[in-house]
């Protein structure tokens, strides 16, 4: 699939907020991976990672005509309030068991991705990190953004970024010196 | 003044993305060398991790959810829309602008465009078929004929609904065409590439399962001798629905077309 580039998007968002469904359809098409990456990453399941990004591109829809500034900002914060209600309803649920996560992480990954040992690891301490730390990281280096688009996204300083860029990457060395 | 850890943390990630080697990086803070090279390296790590990549099957349930919200957004805009418009003819001081500014817009896009939102029974209505059937004329690739066929099927369904609502009464015609055009929309994009086929036909189910909605709602309007014709027409889109999702389901492969005739 062809990247579109930010004038392209631009566009496509503007004839979205006309509800025009080939562009609506275009975008959902281009920037599902990285939502769903972005989620998957968060939640640790794929069903429930699909059923969120899902849900992400149907609020685009229906909010898109009040969107303002950065679209790519805009769409991660609709993921990340889903993410963060997907753990709210979980914990009202007493569903959270903090022992069965990795392995269901696991689990899931197996499909996705060739099973290395360092590969696994590392999935298994980006796991632990905090939500912050974890944001950035994915953002950053699995994602590819720079510092002003995280900040942007993450409605932080540039400054704030970097330091939990450190601490996330210090953190992430802690976890796999203790696995080793 | 010396820069934080963070800072020069962030400088070599930039030059290593840049293509910088991890020696090359620590070479130019030597004093921070034993802190940095393992968090370069458990960085380096990561950005090569082999990358989570969701399942084709998934994006299209998404598109699918999609179609359904833009059918649901766009009823809900234009009943927005007819009620604002209602709330600001009430005020008496406003009539003659609102007045003054319908005149214009007549002049500027004249009847064509008035046209547009006429209904069957209204005087204008004639006029908007026949700018439909230009429009279709002039239109000669298979995937702008199939686009209009569904851009077509999506008026139809919005006028069935605005009549069954305005005066309680089913327009057999109207519905009778919004299914034929439905099916006429996926017979042109037959002629048209793979990918875009694809793609039109996720859009043109999403299409589809958004009528299903309207329909059952248009179904509490009408009398119950009508609602049958409405039941029949809502069993087709179901089953329009089932098999478009099971051509779009056929995994990796080249998608088979032949599915559709069967739910004609």
């Amino acid at each position: 699939m062809k990247d579109l580039g930010r004038d392209e998007i631009g566009r496509l968002v503007e004839q979205a907020k006309n509800l025009d469904r080939d562009a609506l359809s275009e975008l959902c098409v281009h920037l599902y991976p990285r939502i769903y990456r972005y989620v998957f990453y968060r939640v640790n399941n794929r069903e429930d990672a699909e059923d969120l990004t899902s849900e992400v591109f149907v609020r685009m829809v229906k909010f898109l005509n009040t969107q303002k500034g950065s679209f790519h900002a805009w769409l991660y914060r609709i993921a990340a309030n889903l993410v963060i209600d997907y753990y709210r309803r979980r914990a009202r649920r007493k569903e959270i068991s903090l022992g069965d996560e990795p392995e269901e992480f696991l689990a899931s990954m197996e499909d996705h991705a060739e099973k290395t040992l360092l590969a696994e690891e590392l999935r298994r301490a980006l796991s632990e990190l905090t939500e912050e730390q974890k944001q950035v990281i994915t953002l950053k280096f699995v994602e590819g953004y720079g510092n002003s688009e995280i900040a942007e996204i993450l409605s932080k300083s540039i400054g704030a970024v970097k330091a939990l860029q450190f601490r996330g990457l210090a953190a992430l060395r802690e976890s796999l010196k203790k696995e080793s | 003044m010396g820069r934080s850890l963070d800072e020069i943390l962030d400088l070599c990630l930039d030059e290593m993305k840049r293509g910088a080697s991890i020696e090359q990086c620590l070479s130019l803070y030597p004093e921070h060398a034993a802190t940095l090279e393992p968090l370069l390296r458990v960085g380096k790590d990561i950005s090569e991790l082999p990358r989570v990549e969701p399942r084709k099957e998934a994006i299209n349930v998404a598109l699918l959810d999609l179609g359904a919200a833009i059918a649901s957004e766009t009823r809900k805009r234009s009943r927005y829309g007819k009620l604002f418009l209602g709330s600001v003819l009430v005020h008496p001081s406003l009539v003659r602008a609102v007045g003054f500014a319908l005149v214009l817009i007549v002049l500027i896009w004249g009847l064509g465009s008035l046209s547009a939102r006429s209904v069957p029974g209204d005087l204008l209505y004639p006029l908007k078929l026949t700018r439909e059937r230009v429009r279709y004329v002039l239109t000669r690739s298979p995937e702008g004929r199939a686009e209009l066929h569904m851009v077509f099927a999506e008026l139809r369904l919005g006028e069935l609904a605005e009549i069954g609502e305005e005066r309680g009464t089913l327009d057999e015609s109207l519905l009778r065409t919004l299914l034929v055009e439905s099916m006429l929309a996926l017979d042109e994009a037959n002629a048209a590439d793979e990918q875009w086929f694809r793609i039109f036909a996720a859009k043109l189910n999403g299409f589809i399962a958004g009528s299903h909605g309207v329909l059952g709602e248009l179904r509490e309007c009408i009398p119950p001798e009508d609602q049958k014709t409405v039941d029949d027409a809502i069993c087709l889109c179901c089953k329009r629905c089932e098999c478009l999702k099971q051509m779009l389901d056929e995994g990796d492969g080249a998608i088979s077309r032949d599915w559709w005739p069967e739910c004609r």
